[in-house]
């Protein structure tokens, strides 16, 4: 059935039995419950288990599945993920048991988007300086942290301030989740003929500080499906709807959002040039030419500048683009997304066909099933790239699709804008040229 | 404001990934894949520093059923001397290495330091069949 909608004027598909689905009174105890108990597994793993990170619970299932599944699921599903995240369930919890909360302090409101950037690029970097990977007591201690942090700004704080202002992976969900086919938004004939009371604003109901009513991106509703089972109309509905199109018609762009994006593209090119020989081939000449004697520090040096050109070029493409260069920027920079998104798919897919199946073995292995899905044989280690023919094909083919989004996306945006597309259409394709680049080396799994 | 607070951020980022300089000598050549991550270069200075140490110790990294290693030699080198690209992708192989290494300039002896790698390095995996010094 196709309907008109209030916050999105374009026509999208409503999706019944999935509404159903998600206004069930199971969902999503049940998911939460099974995440929960991951949850332990990892920390009961990550100080007791294996100490070699390739054959521990905590980091095979943290960074061999979850992480590496992430992307498609946020793809696939929107912010499903947070809907059921662990986290999320402590942080609930907390505020179950103490219920005296102040209200979320404006600074946080406003630069939450800012916070959240920072923990991301501090975590990238960390995971890759001190191994994070592959050292299951240092997972342990990120995911403590992470709990820690959503305890007590439960305890402080009302709804799940931790989520939507703090937690460093949720900016880069809400982003690609901006590119799902799905979403829940508010029929728009039910909620200005049949609702007078506005009961999903009226109790502050929504744990992610939105408006169910007026809700028309991605970037913060985890479908949760409160408002579906909250709202007396049935006027949430789950609909089905042109892939990334949301990008295109974003109505409240976030400058701290948009540079995320722009940095996003930076840390994906990263990891897949840090799976190339390409990465340790600099590095030997970056600690030769510099004479200086620290690996971490050079490491550090050269991400910063590569995430501060990118940066640059991108200002530089918004002042060309539009005297308004802060707000053009703000606008066209989601129409990036995409990209940072078919190339981070690409890389792990990589990761999956390279590691899938021991992973999934080696958590078989950690929970002492009698079971045995793949025949690990030993490890062989060493400088071992390979180049398989059909994941670079899917890689490329990622890439390309991210791109075309993308291409389409900015040239929606100028239109409705009015600005130049072509400064930025330029730097999609640089930035693409590289990632086609990358992708034409042989490859080592990262993590 | 902002401004500052990039500029003292960026500042203790420097600060921190400066805390691990170290002065050491110069690098023999070493081929590339030793620059693969800095705990695979600090253990591959190491190890040319102490390559007759390592025939003493074991590798827990399932290599002597893997690769046919004898020791934790065997990961750093190969039979003619050269450098084996094992090592660059193993942390255990890296871990032991520094560990050895710290426990030999702490003056403790060989069969000590074995005993150690031995105790910490058991849960890892399976040892290599290196006789005990």
């Amino acid at each position: 059935m196709t309907v008109k909608w209030l916050a999105h004027p374009r026509a999208m598909v409503e999706l019944r039995a999935l509404t159903r689905l998600l206004g069930a009174w199971w969902y999503p105890r049940v998911f939460q419950i099974a995440a929960l108990v991951a949850l332990a597994f990892i920390f009961y793993f990550a100080f007791t288990g294996n100490p070699h990170g390739e054959n521990n619970l905590a980091t095979v299932l943290t960074w061999r599945v979850w992480w590496a599944l992430l992307p498609l699921s946020l793809l696939l599903f929107g912010k499903l993920w947070c809907a059921i995240c662990p986290l999320a369930v402590l942080s609930d919890l907390t505020q179950k048991f103490a219920p005296l909360r102040r209200v979320t302090p404006r600074w946080l409101r406003e630069h939450g988007a800012w916070v959240m950037l920072i923990l991301f690029v501090t975590l990238s970097w960390a995971h890759a300086i001190f191994d994070i990977h592959g050292t299951p007591w240092l997972t342990g201690v990120v995911f403590i942290a992470l709990a820690l942090g959503a305890i007590l700004l439960a305890l402080r704080y009302e709804q799940r301030a931790f989520c939507r202002f703090v937690c460093p992976v949720g900016l880069m969900s809400g982003l690609y989740a901006m590119t799902s086919p799905l979403a829940l938004r508010a029929r728009a004939n039910v909620c200005r003929v049949q609702c007078a009371n506005q009961v999903c604003r009226a109790s502050a109901m929504c744990k992610l500080y939105e408006y169910p009513r007026t809700l028309d991106s991605n970037r913060y509703c985890v479908l949760c499906g409160d408002c579906i089972g909250a709202c007396p109309h049935a006027a949430p509905q789950m609909v089905w709807r042109a892939p990334t199109r949301e990008i295109s018609e974003i109505r409240k762009p976030v400058f701290a959002e948009a540079v995320f994006a722009i940095l996003l593209l930076g840390l994906v090119l990263t990891e897949i040039i840090r799976m190339t020989p390409l990465y340790p081939a600099f590095m030997q000449r970056a600690l030769r030419l510099t004479q200086i004697d620290n690996y971490a520090l050079i490491y550090t040096l050269a991400l910063a500048g590569m995430l501060n050109l990118l940066v640059m070029f991108a200002f530089l493409a918004a002042r060309i683009a539009s005297p308004n260069w802060r707000g053009n920027l703000a606008r066209f920079a989601y129409a990036l997304i995409p990209l940072a998104l078919g190339a981070h798919l690409g890389t792990n897919a990589f990761e999956i066909s390279a590691e899938g199946t021991r992973s999934v073995q080696t958590i078989i292995n950690n929970l002492n099933l009698p079971l045995i899905l793949f025949d690990l044989p030993p490890k062989v280690r060493g400088a071992i790239y390979t180049m398989d023919p059909a994941v670079m094909t899917l890689q490329y083919a990622l890439v390309a699709l991210g791109l075309l989004a993308t291409l389409v996306a900015v040239r929606r945006i100028a239109r409705q804008t009015q600005t130049r597309a072509l400064p930025y259409t330029a730097f999609a394709l640089i930035v693409a040229a590289f990632y086609f680049a990358v992708y034409a080396l042989p490859m080592k799994p990262g993590c | 404001m902002k401004l500052k607070f990039i500029i003292l951020l960026t500042a203790f980022v420097l600060a921190l990934a400066s805390c691990s300089i170290e002065s050491a000598p110069p690098d023999p050549p070493f081929p590339t894949f030793v620059y693969d991550s800095a705990l695979s270069l600090k253990a591959y200075r190491l190890a040319t520093q102490m390559p007759e140490m390592l025939t003493k110790l074991p590798c827990y990294c399932d290599c002597g059923r893997a690769s046919g290693h004898k020791s934790l030699r065997d990961c750093f080198f190969k039979a003619d001397g050269s450098y084996n690209d094992h090592a660059s992708a193993c942390e255990v192989c890296d871990l032991e290495m520094v560990d050895a290494a710290q426990w030999a300039k702490e003056g403790k002896p060989i069969q000590q330091i074995r005993a150690l790698i031995d105790a910490k390095y058991a849960p890892y995996g399976n040892p290599t069949d290196t006789p005990l010094p």
